[in-house]
């Protein structure tokens, strides 16, 4: 043995940069599988151990690869965590909650420079594919940033008369900086290609979604203000239908009318890809009497197939979890990219769904996760 | 004659290294690899199957791997010590380490390259880059400049 470690020790003299790691010299898909069993901030420190390290991690392939982790995102975080943020005064930091490892993950957006001296809070209201859409407030400007390679840009001042209290944002292509902006009866699209459009949307609408250049969203027919709702799916083609009469009735056949006045409180919500999920509580005349919403029996999640105008129940969540709503008069069910979450304004915790594996679970950290709003999809390569 | 269905329990396949050590294995344990099962099916059963990427040394730590994992498949504690053995192994030898991902990799063994997979993942969980470097001998090939400005962008995951 001792002449082999002379050897070597001889030769790591003479050409250091021959005694390359071993680690190195794996292949790459299976350097990426290991990879990808890593977690999110441990794939962001090691990219700087080497630049082999870096190259793999930031590969296009390797993004695809890992499995992908919705996070948890509370707009306003508690008094508590304000206090104790490191960073810049004058930034509000929302929170983002992992609901796998159950931990929260610091993602300060500090890097998102105030325009102004005056303190912005920033208000995350929607995000896409790996960016974050933020909400700059007073000066009511729409924001759009990447918080894990920590980029941003600015992509539209709505000026005040807008009110993010009153406002529902929902975005679509991230390279064409799509977004709408949803106050009251009017509504405002904004695109790079397209420019600033503004309109009034013909009925009350609620959880409008952006599905590949196609609006949909819940429209309230009744037109009646006593509480009644009738609630139908509408679309319209983007950019050039987005007009008030433009908007078209999707579910024209009775049996959709009778599954959409089968559910109470309903929500449309991007699933995977193109497809479309529609989630609401299940209005029974058998539900016991102690059921959260009196008449409701359970969540149910169903699939939507607007081309051929088909439906197919996805979900339905267990009655034991359904209980745990029982005081609740409200729910507010949000997600996408196959995740849908569900919270009840009394709930004391939030229930998820995945639809890869039709898993029901709750998210354990009961203290601030009911007040989560949305699901952001972390990404790294994603660029504002 | 007899269907081998009946004897797999007993049956003995031959192999040989690259450095050509011969090796006898009960037939459930070569079977773990998808590589041998593949040839077994296109009928070279009878002959000694050549394994033209794998050395003897490193073939003895995939048996006894195959074995420990076969053995422990409901046991809790096995597969976790089987499973903190990585580090011990990363440690003093990553060549070995390296060696024996990719014979699993070619002899495409599914179990152990989930758990050799897992071994560097869990060496790499919680490890400073610099403590990384070290102990892998990963040399930083980034000019200062470029560290900097990585440090500065990924700040929050090194909190």
């Amino acid at each position: 043995m001792e002449p082999k470690r002379a050897s070597e020790s001889a030769l790591q003299l003479v050409h250091p940069s021959s005694t390359l790691s071993p680690i190195l010299e794996l292949p790459f898909d299976l350097l990426f599988t290991i990879f990808s069993l890593l977690p999110l901030p441990e794939i962001i420190l090691c990219r700087s151990v080497c630049r082999l390290f870096l190259q793999a991690l930031t590969s296009l392939s390797f993004l695809r690869l890992r499995p992908r982790v919705p996070l948890l995102i509370v707009p306003y975080p508690p008094i508590h965590y304000l206090y104790h943020s490191s960073s810049s005064s004058s930034v509000v930091l929302p929170l983002f909650f992992d609901p796998f490892l159950n931990q929260w993950v610091r993602l300060p957006l500090d890097f998102i420079t105030p325009f102004q001296s005056t303190k912005i809070t920033l208000v995350p209201v929607a995000s896409s594919s790996g960016l974050l859409y933020l909400w700059s407030y007073p000066d009511n400007t729409l924001i759009v940033c990447n918080p894990i390679t920590r980029r941003f840009r600015v992509l539209l001042t709505l000026g005040c008369s807008w009110s993010l209290h009153k406002a529902t944002v929902i975005v679509g292509s991230a390279s064409d900086g799509e977004v709408i902006v949803f106050h009251g009866l009017s509504a405002l699209y904004y695109s790079r290609t397209a420019g600033r459009i503004f309109t009034y949307v013909p009925y009350k609408c609620r959880s409008p979604i952006l599905v590949s250049k196609t609006l949909f969203a819940l429209c309230d027919i009744s037109q009646s203000n006593r509480g009644e709702s009738r609630w139908r799916i509408f679309l319209c083609n983007l950019p050039h239908q987005f007009r008030i009469r433009a908007w078209e009735r999707v579910d024209k056949k009775y049996e959709w009318e009778s599954l959409l006045d089968s559910l109470e409180q309903p929500y449309l919500i991007h699933g995977r890809a193109n497809e479309i999920l529609m989630v609401g509580a299940l209005k029974s005349n058998t539900a016991a009497a102690s059921s959260p919403f009196p008449l409701c029996s359970t969540f149910l999640i169903i699939r939507l197939d607007l081309e051929r105008l088909e439906w197919k129940e996805a979900g339905r969540m267990p009655l034991e979890m359904f209980k745990c709503f029982k005081d609740s008069f409200m729910f507010k069910a949000f997600g996408g990219w196959g995740w849908v979450c569900f919270r009840g304004n009394l709930a004391p915790r939030l229930a998820m769904w995945s639809s890869s594996s039709s898993d029901w679970r709750w998210v354990n950290d009961g203290l601030n996760t009911r007040h989560c709003k949305f699901v952001f999809d972390a990404m790294l390569t994603y660029v504002p | 004659m007899a269907s081998t269905s009946n004897s797999t329990s007993s049956k003995i396949i031959t192999l040989r290294s690259s450095d050509g050590e011969v090796f006898e294995v009960e037939e459930s344990v070569a079977l773990e690899s998808n590589l041998i099962r593949r040839m077994m099916e296109d009928d070279c059963a009878n002959n000694i199957i050549p394994l033209p990427n794998v050395t003897a040394p490193i073939f003895y730590l995939v048996i006894e791997h195959c074995k420990k994992h076969a053995e422990m498949k409901d046991n809790k504690e096995k597969k976790k010590e089987l499973r903190s053995q990585g580090e011990e192994l990363l440690k003093s030898d990553p060549h070995t380490y390296s060696n024996l991902m990719e014979a699993v990799n070619y002899l495409d063994i599914k179990s152990l390259m989930d758990l050799t997979a897992q071994w560097l993942a869990d060496f790499l969980k919680g490890k400073s880059p610099r403590l990384i470097r070290e102990l892998l001998k990963i040399k930083n090939d980034f000019t200062p400049e470029e560290e900097a400005e990585i440090l500065e962008r990924n700040r929050w995951a090194f909190d």
